[in-house]
């Protein structure tokens, strides 16, 4: 397992994909960040550390959808490109290649959150006035990470399925934000016009939770249920994969 | 300690209705160039691919070195496998994707993927990626995947497509002296039936998922031998006959009445009148002989695409 690791390691860091990705979102932090320190240097005093932190909390939701590149980076396209066959024929074990990949995509997308945060954060650190606001703007950011966390873990797993059972990839994508995104609106409807029962359901989506988690700021209780959640449907996603991908015939 | 390195026993697949693969029994033996021969569809690649892993056979066992089962996997990792055209990423270069594979096998040594690239001729690509490469130049990478673990045994399919003249005879020598130098036993099925013969010493013959026959190249090029077939209503006089008129030495009887002469094969006419003037009923007189090719289609009764 080592040794799987350290190869999809080397490949995803061989490429230009992980590095692209990372430049057009700090580039987009960097217009955020300016467009931030260009209204405080104008004169508006509302533009501080704590305001512009804590769009953070408000955009944790984005993360979720940012595990289809982390998840893609690192399938890579194998059934286009036909390559699990090298693997496969070596005797490595169809669940060594599905939880590799898993780990190695949840590796990568810690590593592309912490490098986009910590450069967010520390502009605005840096380029905007501070006050006694920013322990609490800190407080809420880290609240948020703290809650997202496994929810955005949930979310790769589900991403991950979806590429190991969707042959082609720009289809396994739709069926990823289908599931992430879709179901709870789906569900929403039903809760509707069907029964309420729909409605508690979607209450327990990744998405939904993500949403909410800003508006229950220092309520650790609602972070234990993202917890749970995340981690059900990370398990859940990955026994699916798994059993699903032991039997696919490999072109 | 067995010298079977690959057994098949039973082996199918079923996609469906379709049945691609129907109860194949196969041998391989240690140090074997195995040649599987047969045409488009009849079963070959799917018989290889279950042997890789790659798909999943309905029925039957696989027994690679002796190991079955769970086994199986860790004896995996002494083959080398090339199923069709050789795949690897594209965006990256053909030292990228040898190393990523020797990661990924925790394959020794740094200079493992120098080594195999120059035996494939590969050294030279730089840093062209792997979707620039020419179909012959995919071919000798996939090779090269195959070789670089130092497989006991080589798993290959169509392995000559898309080579030139020149880089067929190469991979030819190559696949020899790996056979010859380190023993390495091969499974090679090709649609280049005069090329295969040049390679193996064993055949297996498939047709619509079956297994026809299995035949060392040995007994083939016995039973290809030309000859002049000759009918007769009664076999032991025409056999006295033609020794003593000809002295005919290198014959042989075979049921239904009929004698297969090695020699005078130049002379059919002289064997006729011989016979005809010792009275005995001549019924039939054909000469015959067959390459690998003609074996393969009077096998599957007729002229198909092999």
């Amino acid at each position: 397992m080592r040794n799987y690791l350290a190869a999809e390691c080397y490949k995803v860091f061989q490429r230009k994909y992980l590095y692209l990705t990372l430049l057009v979102v700090l580039a987009l932090e960097g217009l955020m960040l300016w467009g931030c320190w260009f209204t405080w240097s104008n004169g508006n005093t509302g533009m501080d550390f704590h305001t512009a932190a804590i769009t953070v909390a408000m955009l944790v939701s984005v993360g979720l959808y940012a595990t289809l590149l982390t998840g893609d980076m690192v399938f890579s396209e194998q059934y286009k490109h036909n390559t699990l066959k090298n693997e496969v024929a070596y005797g490595l074990s169809r669940v060594g290649i599905y939880l590799g990949k898993l780990l190695v995509s949840t590796l990568v997308a810690l590593l592309a959150a912490a490098v986009m945060l910590g450069f967010y954060l520390l502009g605005c650190w840096v380029l905007l006035p501070h006050n006694q606001s920013d322990a609490a703007a800190l407080s809420l950011v880290g609240y948020t990470l703290a809650g997202a966390l496994p929810l955005w873990l949930g979310g790769q797993g589900v991403v991950l399925a979806c590429y190991f059972l969707v042959r082609n990839s720009t289809l396994a994508a739709f069926v990823a934000v289908a599931l992430l995104g879709v179901v709870p609106a789906v569900l929403q409807l039903c809760g509707l016009l069907i029964h309420p029962v729909f409605g508690t359901i979607r209450q327990y989506m990744p998405a939904v939770l993500l949403e909410q988690l800003y508006r229950y700021a220092d309520q650790w209780d609602y972070v234990v249920r993202c917890w749970a959640v995340g981690l059900i449907v990370l398990a859940g996603a990955t026994l699916v994969g798994v059993l699903s991908f032991r039997r696919k015939e490999i072109r | 300690m067995t010298d079977t390195v690959l057994a098949v026993r039973g082996l199918t697949k079923r996609y469906g209705n379709h049945l691609a693969v129907d109860r194949v029994e196969l041998t391989v033996h240690k140090g074997q160039i195995y040649g599987l021969v047969g045409r488009n569809g009849a079963g070959k690649t799917t018989i290889i691919r279950m042997i890789a892993a790659q798909t999943v056979p309905t029925e039957g066992e696989i027994s690679l070195f002796g190991a079955t089962g769970k086994e199986l996997s860790s004896m995996r990792t002494r083959t080398g496998v090339m199923v069709e055209i050789p795949s690897f990423y594209p965006y990256l270069t053909a030292r990228q994707n040898l190393e990523y594979y020797r990661i990924q096998r925790g394959i020794p040594g740094k200079g493992t993927v120098e080594e195999v690239l120059e035996e494939v001729d590969l050294a030279h690509t730089g840093k062209k990626t792997f979707k620039n490469f020419s179909l012959g130049m995919k071919q000798r990478l996939g090779l090269a995947l195959a070789l670089m673990n130092r497989p006991d045994f080589l798993l290959l399919d169509e392995p000559i497509n898309g080579l030139d003249p020149e880089g067929i005879v190469e991979f030819r020598n190559l696949l020899l002296k790996l056979n010859r130098e380190r023993q390495t036993t091969i499974l090679i099925s090709s649609h280049i039936l005069p090329e295969l013969a040049n390679l193996a010493t064993c055949y297996g013959f498939l047709d619509n998922g079956v297994m026809l026959e299995q035949i060392s190249a040995k007994a083939l090029e016995e039973k290809c031998r030309a000859c002049i077939e000759v009918g007769v209503d009664d076999p032991a006089a025409a056999a006295l006959v033609l020794e003593q008129q000809l002295e005919l030495r290198d014959y042989e009887v075979l049921p239904g009445n009929l004698l297969r002469l090695y020699s005078l094969l130049d002379q059919p006419q002289q064997v006729a009148r011989v016979l005809v003037e010792g009275g005995v009923a001549l019924r039939s007189l054909e000469s015959r002989g067959a390459n690998l090719e003609d074996y393969f289609l009077s096998m599957i009764g007729g002229v198909r695409h092999a």
